[in-house]
């Protein structure tokens, strides 16, 4: 099941919050817990069996490990069976191909494991509660495309929820940005670079390809960030509160700064529990870039089975280095617009490398980014541009924190009628638009459902 | 963390807006009946799936269950049409393959040609043709003597007439060009062409096409004739002038379904050719029943083009007593705007359409002692279709 459909909208979502808030409390998470599983095996009923089992696994795993540690042992063993098993489910299903990828194994096994090493390392008490830490693992908000939530951040709410008309509406709110971020922007975004993807390294010019690459660096965008978006505000209409995963990456000046505003949940987990357990930057000059190769590549590999991603972390993985090394320095003396540029060129070219498997002749549409093709625009490209104008000045404009720094001011301000009728005509014509081109369109996959 | 903020009355507000959008098209869904038929969409909705333990577990009725909702969903015409005005309102300028033109004309979109169905089509034709010529088959049609003179005749999509009214650059294929090129090849078989699209050409500011569907208006079908006479039958005009009958003020055609372009103000449909001594027999699932020339009850229906013959079916036969000489035309429905300003010139007139037709055209033929074939096609349909090189075989000598 997609939250941008209208399944979820208009028969989901309803059941889901009259069946959860109509449960008293101490039966809530039994029922979030049945309430997840209808989402996850709707599109996956096969599924299910697996997760549950997986999930059982770890829950095992957890009170071994406590049980260990009573016993002034370390239940390092327990830590390591848990990697061999998640990480051994992961290699199955999505590097070997053996069998179909289950939706969402790449975010959940991640959150598993986070939970083993966590109680390992003492930051807390296993879960003893088997319906509380499947409603961890399962939660449907952020079940099949994160944030990912390491379990440390997540416990607390696990038992001792609050729910407001605030939290509500902040869900509310926040929700209906990600719908159209997502239905608005990402998948109209797609079209225009389905057009440049599609096409052989002859028909295309330099103009034209890069206008598709731009294009899909908003659809990426757009739909990954729209989507936690989704996942945050239903998470917050639930009672939960994630942490952000996304912050204005495109205003980054350097790539280590994008970094830290791109999908900051798994940047966050590979640090936690791959770049600190490696050592990090304690260990001497040559350790640090070999463990930040490391983890980048990781990074990488997780995105995808391919090649290409690999090289996309690598390609990372340099530059990072550059930068933390000497790059950094030299950069923070250009004025910020250079700043800006170079970050976005290289972060479109990363891209470029990223999204290989969509295209039809990846080499020739290198070939024509980098002027080998042509540099004229044509007929095509200049439709295609004016087709997309209203697309690409919507997406412009979310990719700046303009429009939060302008929905803070009014919410200041002290004529609140107008303010409240702004607010919830935004929200109804969001909602409204979104359901129109859902209803439009029969087709609305998500760009990463092979997780 | 969240911290327990007081309650606004903006809270309220927005939660209540947003919970009553949801439960009130959720509540809607429930209680709507299913519709069979959708006018706007011309086809058969979905319908509610059958529900198991079986079809639960492969997943098969989660899809059908998805696929059903969206097909019933409350209010879908008008969500359709919101979205072709924020396409528009976007800068966007075509829409499920339809161009938003100028003066309020909306025309459909060929970017892209089938070029294997295409050689289908023109190959089917030519062999059509050889069959036609070569001496044993010229003995077993000819009872007349005569022999059977083939003709072809492509038109041009109203994107390619009306090229002024749309945006500069468009990936649009040049459909001139092409059918010229199928030309060249036809003629050299000695198959007649008609340049339909020069003669159109010529009259390019005239209202050729409709501006709210992808055909023909009854005016550039008469310059499709005019094209044909001079021709095939080799004389300057036809000599006849009709006053135009208006029909409808208010025709709303595929393309303002399509293309969820409400704001755009409907089509009139004129026509030319007065009914008097000219009979329509229509070939139905029950047999030959009587048609007419003009059927002004398909006006109260959603295709009103359907008015010209009574719209699409394998076979229908026109008489008049006009003209003389029997006409088969193999062809798509822009002939049913064409058709009428044959009587002038033929006494039987045969349409037949390769979609629904499951004889030979060679069998017809022969049967019909027909001295006189035309194939005329719609550019875009003659890319598409597979259904012509079906009728038009022929038992090889």
């Amino acid at each position: 099941m997609v939250f941008s459909s209208l399944l979820f909208l208009f028969i989901y979502l309803p059941v889901a919050l009259i069946v959860y808030y109509s449960t008293p409390d101490r039966f809530r998470n039994g029922v979030l817990l049945f309430l997840n599983l209808v989402f996850y095996g709707w599109g996956e009923p096969s599924s299910v069996f697996l997760m549950l089992v997986s999930i059982w696994v770890d829950y095992a795993l957890g009170r071994l490990i406590t049980i260990q540690k009573k016993r002034g042992k370390s239940g390092k063993e327990m830590v390591v069976c848990s990697c061999i098993w998640n990480l051994g489910l992961l290699v199955f299903f999505k590097y070997l191909g053996l069998a179909v990828l289950p939706i969402g194994i790449s975010f959940y096994t991640f959150q598993k494991l986070s939970y083993v090493i966590d109680v390992y390392r003492m930051e807390c008490d296993s879960q003893n509660n088997f319906v509380d830490f499947a409603v961890y693992v399962t939660l449907f908000p952020q079940l099949i495309a994160g944030p990912i939530v390491q379990y440390k951040d997540l416990k607390q709410q696990l038992s001792g929820r609050k729910y407001s008309f605030h939290d509500m509406r902040e869900g509310i709110r926040i929700f209906t940005v990600g719908l159209c971020k997502k239905v608005l922007i990402a998948n109209n975004a797609g079209e225009l670079f389905s057009q440049y993807a599609a096409k052989s390294g002859s028909l295309l010019t330099m103009p034209g390809a890069w206008l598709g690459l731009l294009a899909f660096c908003f659809q990426i965008y757009f739909d990954f960030s729209g989507y936690s978006d989704m996942a945050a505000g239903l998470g917050r209409m639930l009672g939960f509160t994630f942490p952000e995963n996304f912050e204005y990456p495109y205003t980054a000046k350097s790539l280590t700064d994008f970094w830290r505003r791109w999908h900051k949940t798994l940047s966050g987990w590979f640090r936690e529990y791959l770049y600190i357990p490696l050592g990090g930057n304690r260990k001497g000059k040559g350790k640090t870039i070999r463990n930040l190769l490391i983890v980048w590549m990781a990074t990488g590999i997780w995105h995808g089975a391919g090649w290409n991603f690999l090289l996309w972390g690598f390609y990372y993985g340099v530059l990072l280095v550059a930068e933390k090394f000497f790059l950094l320095k030299s950069l923070k003396r250009l004025p910020g617009f250079w700043q800006h540029v170079y970050a976005l060129l290289l972060i479109a070219i990363g891209w470029a490398i990223f999204v290989v498997p969509d295209m039809a002749d990846p080499a020739g549409y290198f070939k024509a980014l980098f002027g080998g093709q042509g540099l004229a625009w044509t007929e095509a490209d200049r439709f295609w541009l004016h087709s997309y104008t209203g697309v690409f000045m919507a997406a412009i404009f979310a990719s700046l924190p303009v429009g939060k720094k302008l929905y803070y001011k009014q919410t200041k301000k002290r004529c609140s009628i107008v303010k409240d009728m702004l607010e919830t005509v935004w929200i109804l014509a969001g909602l409204g638009v979104s359901v129109a081109y859902l209803v439009d369109a029969t087709y609305n996959p998500f760009l990463y459902f092979r997780f | 963390m969240s911290e327990s903020k007081k309650t606004t009355k903006t809270d309220v507000i927005i939660t209540v807006t947003f919970l009553s959008f949801i439960y009130g098209i959720f509540i809607m869904q429930l209680c709507k009946p299913d519709q069979f038929f959708s006018d706007t969409e011309r086809r058969i909705l979905e319908q509610r799936p059958e529900l198991s333990w079986k079809r639960i577990l492969q997943g098969t009725y989660q899809t059908d269950y998805e696929a059903y909702l969206t097909d019933q969903f409350a209010f879908r015409d008008f969500w359709v049409r919101t979205k072709g005005l924020t396409e528009y309102l976007s800068g966007k300028q075509e829409n499920h393959g339809i161009y938003y033109g100028k003066e309020g004309y909306l025309m459909e979109a060929l970017t892209e040609i089938d070029m294997g169905k295409l050689k289908k089509n023109v190959d089917a034709i030519l062999s059509f043709q050889q069959n036609l010529q070569s001496p044993q088959e010229k003995l077993d049609l000819s009872d007349t003597g005569i022999p059977v003179k083939l003709c072809v005749g492509l038109i041009p999509g109203s994107a390619t007439i009306n090229r002024d009214k749309l945006p500069e650059d468009l990936p649009e294929v040049d459909q001139q060009k092409q059918i010229q090129k199928i030309y060249q090849q036809l003629s050299k078989q000695g198959i007649t062409c008609i340049p339909v699209s020069e003669k159109l050409l010529q009259h390019k500011e005239e209202a050729l096409f409709y501006r709210t569907d992808h055909h023909w208006t009854s005016l550039g079908a008469y310059y499709g004739y005019e094209a044909w006479a001079e021709t095939a039958q080799e004389r300057a005009e036809s000599g006849q002038t009709w006053a135009g009958k208006p029909e409808s003020s208010s025709f709303y055609g595929t393309l303002y379904d399509r293309a969820g372009t409400f704001w755009i103000r409907p089509d009139h449909i004129l026509s030319y050719v007065p009914e008097v001594g000219i009979k329509v027999e229509r070939l139905e699932s029950r047999g030959w029943e009587q048609g007419k020339l003009y059927d002004r009850e398909k006006l109260q229906g959603r295709d009103q083009y359907a008015m010209f013959l009574g719209g699409n079916g394998p076979l229908v036969h026109i008489s008049s007593d006009k003209g003389e000489g029997k006409l088969l035309v193999i062809r798509d429905s822009y002939m049913d705007s064409l058709a009428p300003y044959l009587t002038a010139d033929y006494g039987e007139i045969y349409l037949m359409d390769p979609r629904y037709y499951r004889g030979r055209a060679w069998d017809f033929i022969r049967e019909n002692r027909i001295t006189q074939v035309w194939i005329c096609y719609s550019f875009k349909n003659f890319t598409d279709d597979t259904n012509l090189p079906y009728v038009l075989r022929t038992v090889s000598p």
